[in-house]
Parts: C-alpha cells; sequence; structure tokens
C-alpha cells in the first residue's frame, strides 16, 4: 500500500467528487475545480490525482452508461469510500485545531487588502 | 477500438497515439472524457481551437499512471525484467556455444560499422566546411557567367564596384566582403631580411566581420580601411617576427610600408579558405582604375536573415544590364542588346556559402574544392558494406535456426507468446550490433591514422559533435539490431513446437532460396565493385603514365618572387646554371604545362579568299631554350632562333591548332594573332607535337608558342637525381637571388598533384573495396560450414555406397559455384554502367575490355572456392562411421 497522506490537489479532487454526487466523473470533475478554484488543470492531472485516490483506497468507481456525447463510451463514475471520508475529516479536524492555536498576535495588523 | 465516424471527430492520429500508448484498461474512460470535452470546446470556441486543446489533454495523459508497461501490453506482469535477464543469459550462452558462427557475425558487423563509422566522419566533415562563420546560412558569394562572342569567362569572380554598389542600393544586402587575387605566396621585406609569406590575399574590413574570424590582438572594426595595412594570423606573426609582438610593426610588401593593425587566430582547415596575410583591399583599388569590367573580387555578400537569395540575384542582373552591358561593345565586341542573345549570355548569380566546398568546382576558386562526387561514392559504399554485413547476419541466423528451433519449441510449450519470442531474437541481434558498435569504435581509433592518410586530412575520434555521435550511434545500433534481426526473429518465432521438439526440420526450400538468393546479390555487389576498383585504378595509372607530349620527369620549377632582385643578378645566375653538370638547359617563361599560367589570343587567317574566321588559342610567350627544355618535339618546322630577327614574327603551332585553323600548308602560313586590342601578322615556323597542358579530362586545346618573354617562373632541365639537381639549384638560388625564398617544384609531383582528388578517391574505393569483399567472404565461410555440417550424413551414406572423396568434393562445390557465377553474371551490366559513367569524364581514357569483367568474375569465384573448400574437403575426407554414428 502506497502512503494514506492525502496531498492537496487530491484533498481538492475529493471534495469536488462529494460535491457532484453521485455524478462525479473525470471531465466532470475538471470542469467544477476549474469553476470553484479557477485553477486549470489538465484533464489528464484529474486522471492521475482519481487513479492515486483509487489505489489508496480512498475512492470507489463503476462505469456508467454510454452516452452519445462521449462517442458511445462509458464513464467511469467516483464515489468516496469511508476511508476516504475519514482521511478528509483528519484534514479538516488537523486544519481547524491548527486555525484555533495561531495566536492572534501573529495575524495582527495583516489586514486582507494586503497592506501594513 | 471503435472509430467515430461522424464529421468533425477529434484528430485521428492523437487517438491513435493515445490507444497505442495508453493502458488497454484505462481507455475507455479517458477517451470518453475527451472525447465529450471535445464535443464541448468545438461549440463553444470551433473545430481548430478545439482540436488543439484535445491533442494538449491528450498529450497531457502521456503520464505513468496511464501509459503501458513497457514491452508487455499485461500492466500486472513484473516478469519483464527477469525475462530480459534471461534473454540476455542465452545469447551470451549460444554466442560461446558456437564461437564460429558467433566470430563470424561479430566481426562482419564490425568491419561494417567500422567503415561506415570512418566513411561518416569524413563526410561529415566534408559537409561541416565554413558553417563555423556566424550566419553562415545568411552568406552568399556572387558568381559571374559570361559568353560573350568566343570569351567565356565563369568565375567566382565581380566587379570590383558590385560590392559599394549592392550595400548603397539593395535593402537585403546587410554587408559586403571583398578579397582580391584569391590565395598566393608572395614574400615582404622586414629590413634587410627577406621573407616568405603564403596564404596572402587583398581584403576590405568588412571581411573581418562577415566572416567570423576571432581575433587575439587588435580591433577588427575597420582595420584594413587604410590602404597600407595588413592583418595575420598567430603563426604568420610567429614567423615573422618570433618572439616579438607584432601589433604595429612594419612589413615591407612591394616597396610600400605597411602596418600590422592586427592579429587573428589561424583559420581553420575546415574552409574554402585559409587566409594567413590579408592586406588591405584599399591598396589594390588606390593603385589601379578598377571599375565594372574589373572582374577579379571575391565578393561575399550578408543577406538580411528573411532576405530571398533569388530575389537578390534579380538585383543584381539588373545592375549587369545598367553598367556591365553599356561595356560589352567595347571589351567584348558583342553590342548591349545582344548579350543575352545569339548564343550569348550574362548573367550573376549566388552561391550559398555553405556550399562552396562541395558543389562550387569553378576556374579561380581560391583553393581547390573537395568533390561531392568522392562524398557520395564513398557513402554509397560504406552502406553497401554495412547492408552485406546485415545479410550475412540474416543468413547465418537463419542458417543456425535448425539448433535454435528446440529453444523456440520449449518456450512456446511453456507459454511463450510469438510477441515474446519476436522481442527475445530482436533483443539478441540488438545486442550484436550493441557488441559490433563497441568493436568496430576501438578499430575506428586504430585505423583512423590510416585512413587520415588516404583521406589526406587529420580527422579525430570523438563522441561529440551536432548531434552527438554517441547518440546516433547508439540509435544506429538499435536500428540495424532490428533492421538485421527481425526477419531471422519472425522466421524462428513462426515454428511449429511440436514439430521442432520431435525433430523434424522446419525447412521447406523456400528458405534455403531466399538464402541463396542473399548470397547471389552479395557477390554481384563484391563483383561490382571489384570492377569498378580494377577500372579506377587502371584509368589513374593510364593517366599517370600516358606519353604527354612533353616530358614531366627530370623537370623543375622555380618561381620568381621578385623580379628586380633576380634581375639584378641574372647574368651571374646564368653563367651559373649553365656551368653545372647536372642542369642540362632552362628557359623562363611562367607558362608551363601543368600548373603554369595560360592566356587566350585569337587567331586568325589572312589573305586571298581566306575565311575571317577567329580560332581562340592559348598563347605562350616563350623562348628559344622552352621547347628542349620542356621536352617537347617538333612535328615539323624549326624552333625559334636566336639569331632570326624574323623570329619575333614566328609562330610554333601544335598540331590541334594547326587543324583547327584547317590549314592545308601550315608551315609558313601567315596568320593574324589578336591581343588585347592590337593585331599582329605572324607567320607559322614551326609544329610542335600535341601535349597535354590541362588535365585529361579536357582534350588538348589548339595552341601557340611566340617569342616573348614572361619573367615569372624558370623551368630547369636536368639529370641524375631530383634531389641533387634541387639542391645544386638550391645553392645556385641563395647565392645569387638576393635573398629571395627558394620555392621550387618537381613537374612530375606538380602532375601527381593534379589528380590528388582521384588518387583520393582510388584509395578509399581500394580500401573499402577490399572491406566489402572481406564481409562477404566471412558470410560465405559460415554458410559453407553450415551446409557441410548439415550434409555430413549424407556424405557418409555416399561414401559407404562407394563415392570417392573427389566426387563429394566436386559436388559439394558445385553446389556453390552455381549462385556465384549467377551473381557474376548479374554483376556485368550494373559493373559495366557504374565504370562507363565513371570514365565519360575522361576524354582520354581506357576502353572498358571483357577482360575487366571476366577478371573480376574469376576472381570471385575462386575466392569463394577457397573459402568453401576447406570446409568441403574436411567433410568429403572425413571417415563415415564418424558421420553415421552418432545417434
Amino acid at each position: 500500500m502506497k502512503g494514506t497522506q492525502l496531498g492537496e490537489f487530491e484533498e481538492l479532487v475529493l471534495l469536488i467528487i462529494g460535491v457532484l454526487y453521485p455524478n462525479a466523473y473525470g471531465l466532470q470533475i475538471r470542469i467544477e475545480i476549474m469553476e470553484q478554484t479557477g485553477r486549470k488543470v489538465a484533464i489528464g492531472a484529474v486522471h492521475s490525482a482519481l487513479s492515486r485516490l483509487q489505489d489508496k483506497g480512498f475512492v470507489k468507481s463503476a462505469l456508467a452508461e454510454a452516452t452519445h456525447e462521449r462517442g458511445g463510451r462509458r464513464k467511469r463514475l467516483f464515489q468516496i469510500t469511508a476511508a476516504g471520508k475519514d482521511a478528509m475529516e483528519k484534514n479538516h479536524e488537523l486544519r481547524n485545531s491548527l486555525w484555533n492555536k495561531i495566536p492572534d498576535m501573529a495575524l495582527k495588523g495583516l489586514s486582507y487588502g494586503g497592506s501594513v | 477500438m471503435e472509430n467515430d465516424t461522424r464529421p468533425n471527430r477529434p484528430p485521428a492520429l492523437a487517438d491513435k497515439i493515445l490507444n497505442w500508448l495508453c493502458r488497454d484498461e484505462l481507455i475507455e474512460e479517458i477517451r470518453g472524457d475527451l472525447h465529450e470535452f471535445y464535443g464541448m470546446e468545438r461549440a463553444e470556441k470551433g473545430a481548430l481551437r478545439a482540436k488543439w486543446t484535445y491533442w494538449y489533454h491528450m498529450l497531457h495523459f502521456l503520464r505513468p499512471f496511464a501509459l503501458k508497461k513497457l514491452f508487455s501490453s499485461n500492466s500486472q506482469n513484473s516478469n519483464n525484467i527477469a525475462m530480459y535477464k534471461n534473454y540476455f543469459l542465452i545469447a551470451l550462452r549460444n554466442f560461446r556455444k558456437d564461437k564460429l558462427y558467433s566470430f563470424l557475425n561479430l566481426s562482419g558487423l564490425t568491419i561494417g560499422i567500422a567503415s561506415c563509422l570512418m566513411i561518416f566522419l569524413y563526410v561529415r566533415d566534408e559537409y561541416s566546411f565554413d558553417k563555423h562563420h556566424e550566419g553562415y546560412e545568411q552568406i552568399y558569394r556572387v558568381v559571374t557567367d559570361l559568353k560573350l562572342g568566343d570569351r567565356e569567362f565563369h568565375r567566382p569572380l565581380a566587379p570590383v564596384v558590385l560590392a559599394e554598389h549592392l550595400t548603397e542600393t539593395v535593402p537585403e544586402v546587410e554587408e559586403a566582403a571583398r578579397f582580391m587575387v584569391g590565395q598566393f605566396n608572395s614574400v615582404v621585406d622586414l629590413g634587410d631580411q627577406q621573407m616568405q609569406i603564403k596564404n596572402a590575399t587583398y581584403a576590405t574590413s568588412e571581411a573581418l566581420s562577415v566572416f567570423t574570424i576571432p581575433f587575439v590582438a587588435g580591433n577588427p572594426d575597420r582595420a584594413l580601411d587604410d590602404p597600407k595595412t595588413v592583418v595575420m594570423s598567430e603563426s604568420m606573426a610567429t614567423h615573422l617576427f618570433p618572439n616579438e609582438d607584432a601589433m604595429g610593426k612594419i612589413v615591407t610588401f612591394n616597396t610600400d610600408d605597411f602596418i600590422v593593425k592586427g592579429i587573428y587566430k589561424d583559420m581553420t582547415e575546415n574552409s574554402h579558405f585559409k587566409f594567413d596575410f590579408i592586406m588591405s583591399y584599399a591598396y589594390q583599388t588606390s593603385r589601379f582604375e578598377m571599375g565594372w569590367m574589373s572582374l577579379n573580387t571575391y565578393t561575399y555578400l550578408k543577406l538580411a536573415k528573411a532576405a530571398s537569395p533569388a530575389a537578390v540575384e534579380v538585383k543584381l542582373n539588373e545592375a549587369l544590364q545598367t553598367y556591365i552591358a553599356p561595356l560589352t561593345q567595347e571589351t567584348f565586341n558583342v553590342p548591349a542588346d545582344e548579350i543575352n542573345a545569339n548564343g550569348n549570355h550574362a548573367r550573376f548569380y549566388l552561391q550559398a556559402l555553405a556550399d562552396i566546398h562541395l558543389k562550387s568546382n569553378l576556374d579561380r576558386e581560391i583553393n581547390a574544392n573537395g568533390s561531392l562526387e568522392n562524398v557520395r561514392t564513398i557513402s554509397i559504399i560504406g552502406m553497401i558494406i554495412l547492408f552485406i554485413a546485415g545479410i550475412n547476419f540474416v543468413n547465418l541466423s537463419t542458417a543456425r535456426a535448425a539448433i535454435r528451433g528446440k529453444e523456440v519449441g520449449v518456450r512456446k510449450v511453456l507459454g511463450s507468446k510469438r510477441k515474446q519470442l519476436i522481442t527475445q531474437f530482436l533483443f539478441e541481434s540488438t545486442l550484436y550490433s550493441f557488441g559490433a558498435f563497441i568493436l568496430a569504435t576501438g578499430v575506428v581509433i586504430l585505423m583512423l591514422p590510416y585512413f587520415n592518410q588516404i583521406i589526406g586530412r587529420e580527422l579525430s575520434f570523438s563522441l561529440g559533435g551536432t548531434p552527438p555521435l554517441w547518440l546516433l550511434m547508439t540509435l544506429a545500433a538499435v536500428v540495424l539490431g532490428v533492421g538485421a534481426g527481425c526477419y531471422p526473429a519472425f522466421v524462428l518465432s513462426s515454428f511449429n513446437p511440436g514439430k521442432t521438439l520431435k525433430g523434424q526440420s522446419q525447412f521447406k526450400t523456400g528458405k534455403s532460396w531466399l538464402r541463396s538468393s542473399l548470397v547471389v546479390l552479395q557477390f554481384s555487389i563484391s563483383t561490382t565493385l571489384i570492377v569498378v576498383t580494377l577500372v579506377v585504378n587502371n584509368q589513374l595509372s593510364y593517366v599517370m603514365d600516358k606519353p604527354l607530349g612533353f616530358d614531366k620527369d627530370k623537370l623543375i620549377t622555380l618561381d620568381i618572387m621578385d623580379l628586380n632582385r633576380y634581375d639584378l643578378n641574372e647574368e651571374v645566375l646564368k653563367n651559373e646554371l649553365e656551368s653545372k653538370p647536372n642542369i642540362e638547359s632552362y628557359s623562363r617563361s611562367g607558362f608551363v604545362p601543368v600548373s603554369g599560367s595560360r592566356r587566350q589570343f585569337y587567331l586568325e587567317k589572312y589573305g586571298e579568299g581566306a575565311t575571317k574566321e577567329s580560332v581562340s588559342v592559348q598563347s605562350w610567350p616563350v623562348n628559344e631554350t622552352y621547347i628542349p627544355t620542356q621536352g617537347m618535339s617538333l612535328k615539323a618546322g624549326r624552333n625559334f632562333s636566336k639569331d632570326l630577327a624574323s623570329d619575333t614574327a614566328g609562330l610554333i603551332l601544335n598540331e590541334t591548332a594547326a587543324r583547327s585553323l584547317q590549314l592545308e600548308k601550315p608551315l609558313g602560313a601567315r596568320l593574324t594573332l589578336k591581343a588585347g586590342g592590337d593585331s599582329y601578322n605572324m607567320q607559322v615556323i614551326g609544329i610542335v607535337e600535341d601535349f597535354h597542358f590541362a588535365s585529361m579530362k579536357e582534350s588538348i586545346k589548339p595552341l601557340i608558342f611566340y617569342q616573348g618573354s614572361d619573367p615569372w617562373s624558370i623551368s630547369v632541365r636536368f639529370s641524375g637525381s631530383p634531389q641533387e639537381a634541387l639542391s645544386t639549384l638550391k645553392n645556385i638560388w641563395e647565392n645569387n637571388s638576393g635573398g629571395q625564398p627558394f620555392v621550387a617544384d618537381l613537374v612530375s609531383q606538380q602532375y601527381t598533384n593534379q589528380y590528388q582528388k582521384e588518387d583520393q578517391m582510388k584509395g578509399l574505393v581500394n580500401a573499402f573495396s577490399i572491406l566489402a569483399i572481406c564481409v562477404a567472404i566471412l558470410g560465405l565461410v559460415g554458410l559453407a560450414t553450415f551446409m557441410t555440417e548439415q550434409r555430413r550424413k549424407e556424405m557418409g551414406i555416399r561414401k559407404v555406397l562407394g563415392a570417392k572423396p573427389i566426387q563429394l568434393f566436386a559436388g559439394l562445390l558445385k553446389k556453390f559455384t552455381i549462385p556465384i557465377i549467377i551473381s557474376c553474371l548479374l554483376a556485368v551490366p550494373v559493373a559495366y554502367l557504374a565504370a562507363n559513367s565513371w570514365l565519360s569524364e575522361y576524354v582520354y581514357r581506357i576502353s572498358l575490355s571483357p577482360l575487366f569483367f571476366i577478371g573480376a568474375s574469376l576472381l570471385m569465384i575462386l575466392m569463394a572456392w577457397l573459402t568453401v573448400s576447406f570446409q568441403s574437403l574436411k567433410v568429403a575426407r572425413s571417415n563415415p562411421t564418424e558421420n553415421l554414428r552418432y545417434e
């Protein structure tokens, strides 16, 4: 088994799979990422991340019906597994606890406009 | 995979690449996504954009997770590396098991590859000429091509003022460099000391910037603008000023003082010029009046990056119409409106700098250029050798198929797929080819000095270069391995395991037929090469030994560099020369047969009823000692005489001149000699036998001698050894020439040098033909060994039944003789065409006698017999019990 760490991009993909439930597949995930974050990603990058997530056991997948737009090819739909949910929760908690530990002083004076 | 047939489907090639490279289980979803995306993009941004993004995203799928595992359709298979280890081991074992076979295969390939490598080094060197100049693709040389009236002028020379005109009026011309006189040797004075200078020229400052000439001292910018300035190479600076700084020193040339403005790194040999002493072009233009008709300047144009040379040529020819056409009446006797009519033509054209070395072979090149023909011939021979070696590999591998058959059978039974077997055999042949490449590298390093001798170069072996040699070699090794290995691989992997394991032969007659025809092919190529080699050698020795009409042996030419100094002591020199017993005679004229000056005048008959047709003739000024010194013989009439004043109007014609003037009685005929603008009435006093004063590729042209003097060279006929004569001359020269350098050559040597390219070609053809034949013979040895081994049992049975060894031997020999004879027959027409086309360049040539073909064929058959008979004899004489026992 490879490491079960959740990378930043992987986490994003995992979240989006959740958002899109039950209709998450490669291309749709990419479109959603671009819409939500404005990041430009290649379809191949999404597929690559999906394949890694599946290797780690965070998502499971099944082939769905073929559609006409896809030239008669089936798409692979992804769902989050229990392990995936755990990993996401762990990440979320870690982030929250770390966020709460930052002393107020550290953020004082940093306005959102970026001027000091 | 199904194909989408709707119009406007995504790019098919991209899909194909994807199918080919991506894992089968992922391909459906990937293509599905890409396809859907393509549909969206097309609707939004149009088909073209969609196609581009399709490609972009397709390429982004070429990452490890999606790619097929190497050499296997099944990504779960981690067994690959182990299999390759096994292939390697088996290859090694097979290599050791049959040493003769391995040796033959490997040595054939090694010879082939080593030859190709050396040839590659040579060809790459030839093509590297002049490419070290920055922006060489933009540099062009102007060539003038005129045929006006009787005068032809096709030289890489342009009018003096053309460069200025072009830089001023043609925006495409960024800069124009000019050289005058080409590359000459002379002398300079340093105080009271006279020194020889070599490779001198006159150039403009622009030449130093158009060409990449790195300076080690001084500033190249505008360095040669003043008339009395000079820049020189590092080695010339050391020659003239040893242990001193040459910068700013004074060098006296032609009684004028030149100041040294710069020193540059010695120019590379890989260039069509190599100057060591560059004087200011302005020196020449300041002394002489020069204009549009002074066609004496090597002009190089550096064009703007995007400029088309064709467009510049158009402008060049416009300049020709405007400035040169009005002058043609006066100079060539051709009116301006007829310069492109009545068989006349006049044009300028451009030569790319990088093409000059191999493709330009004009009159008055700066240096003798290379020969594209040699480069092509030798490349073809290189490929032929490699091809023959490849055939060996195919033949020997398939011949041994019976032995490998069992292995194939076992592998198949154990579950090997055909694809894997093919991979195995290709892997094995690639191993061979890599091994051969490594050995060949060693061979090249050892043999390169000899090769350099043949081609007269200093090539060195390094794995670098652009593109790097190691990369090319690796690629070539793979290509060769796969190329030579694919047929054996397909044959071997096709065996039926049931049959091979039962010991049945997989051979059908078809396979051995293929082997025989490959042998026929090899041997017809070899026979052709032998014929061509014989013809080249014979023609060149014919050229060397042909009576020339003058006696090139025992003749020395001595160049005079400084006329003033020479004339001071001429009388003393004369007396000295005459007093030496080994100096037979001498004459002074720069017009000598092999490498002298040439001058073209016109000759017309005159008198009653004479046609006014003029004949262009070589017109050489000579004195009365010239004909005996050159060893020429008079056919009729007499030589010039010092005592007859009337001989100043006398002419001696060569036979061709007499013929082309159609003189009924040549002796005493009256003729008009037209030289420049003047006419002289002359009378023929003698006819000299035709002699060769040009290459054997040209016919002997009309020529006349008249009494006159050309001071630039002395010819000396000597007796005894050439070394002795040279040292005698040198002594006399050093005591009496006022310190001029001694520049003398044996004419026989000069004559040989004329055929340097041909001689180089001969060396190359000889060496590589022998190698090609060696490789073919190696293959035959292997095949003969194998085939006689196979027939051992048959021979045993025949012997038991009463056949004599000699009968068996004859039978075996016959089997090999027939294909060789067929190949000789096939070779004859090809060899005839090849030899004939090479000979057609020569006006004076040998005839292609059938002896060449018969000789080559006999040689081939003899060699084949020698090769085969050793094996055949062994089998024919062996004890039948031994042959039959093992079973």
